[in-house]
């Protein structure tokens, strides 16, 4: 089966199934990983190498379980949601996390023990540097939610909360985000 | 209601966006790129596995270069055949006018021609 840079997504899928067809998958693969990444990379808190490893991870799963994918929604966003999984696992094991039970008064990554990047309370941050900084369970509903567009029963499904927790995090995330994008108050931290 | 605590606004309904975050929340990047070595790795990964046939498979090019090599070697073959055939037929048709056929055999042959019905059978 033929395949270009111009074959839907279907007909690569379907030549990566009847035929194990590399030039098919490669197709698929930059059509993608780049998205998919950004999701992964996101939910880890910008780790760079766990985020390829767990997109890698999912590309893995994603071709072995393609007969679950049935087309009726986009092959994008089916890979995304398995990238978004993988990528929780991970977050998972780095923390021994229960998304349920966060119970850190402002939503800090330091609290959970995870690595994300050093962003110390006080100073202003960029949107980015300040989910990144977030909680893991917090970070994860709000990449989930606000970025991705999944709903809050999706959510619940994946992480294994419910959607009462997934809405009580998503509130909590927001509030831990604006606090670090509110400008320093006038005196700074020792005033 | 409000918790009574912390004065958090209760899950059911978190808290909105304004209009301005929404608007820098919308304004992140949607794609990162991946370094080079994720996608020999990914594909490493799932030949090993057999997800992808990787060498398995020739491709339709390759095929067609294989089967036109083949023919080139098999043409090759019936050439020298037919070359050899007609050194061989050459050598013996010049065996056959350096030595002429005996009395016995050339009175054989008549007999046969004259009789019409005889057989000669050899063992």
């Amino acid at each position: 089966m033929a395949v270009s840079t111009d074959s839907p997504d279907d007909h690569l899928v379907l030549a990566i199934r009847r035929d194990r067809s590399d030039d098919a998958f490669t197709l698929l693969y930059r059509r993608h990983t780049q998205r998919a990444l950004q999701t992964a990379w996101r939910i880890l808190g910008g780790l760079d190498r766990e985020a390829e490893d767990a997109v890698q991870d999912a590309w893995v799963r994603a071709i072995a379980a393609l007969d679950d994918w049935r087309g009726d929604a986009p092959f994008g966003a089916w890979f995304r949601g398995i990238v978004a999984h993988v990528a929780i696992d991970a977050v998972r094991r780095r923390s021994r996390l229960s998304f349920g039970a966060e119970d850190d008064a402002d939503g800090d990554a330091s609290a959970n023990g995870v690595a994300a990047r050093e962003c110390p309370l006080g100073d202003r941050l960029d949107l980015e540097s300040a989910i990144a900084s977030l909680a893991p369970g917090y970070r994860t509903v709000l990449v989930l939610h606000d970025i991705e567009g999944f709903t809050h029963g999706e959510i619940a499904g994946r992480l294994g909360i419910t959607e009462g927790t997934s809405k009580g995090q998503l509130f909590k995330a927001r509030r831990a985000v604006r606090a670090r994008l509110e400008p320093e108050p006038k005196g700074g931290a020792n005033g | 209601m409000v918790d009574a605590e912390t004065g958090d606004r209760p899950p059911e309904e978190p808290e909105d966006w304004t209009a301005d975050e929404r608007r820098r929340l919308n304004a992140l990047p949607q794609e990162r790129g991946p370094t080079p070595a994720l996608e020999e790795r990914t594909i490493a990964a799932l030949r090993t596995r057999g997800l992808l046939a990787g060498g398995e498979r020739p491709r339709p090019q390759r095929v067609l270069m294989l089967a036109m090599a083949a023919s080139a070697v098999f043409a090759a073959g019936v050439g020298a055949g037919y070359l050899a055939a007609m050194r061989a037929v050459a050598a013996r048709e010049a065996a056959g006018t350096a030595t002429a056929p005996s009395a016995g055999a050339r009175s054989e042959t008549l007999a046969v021609r004259t009789s019409g019905g005889r057989q000669v059978t050899w063992y």
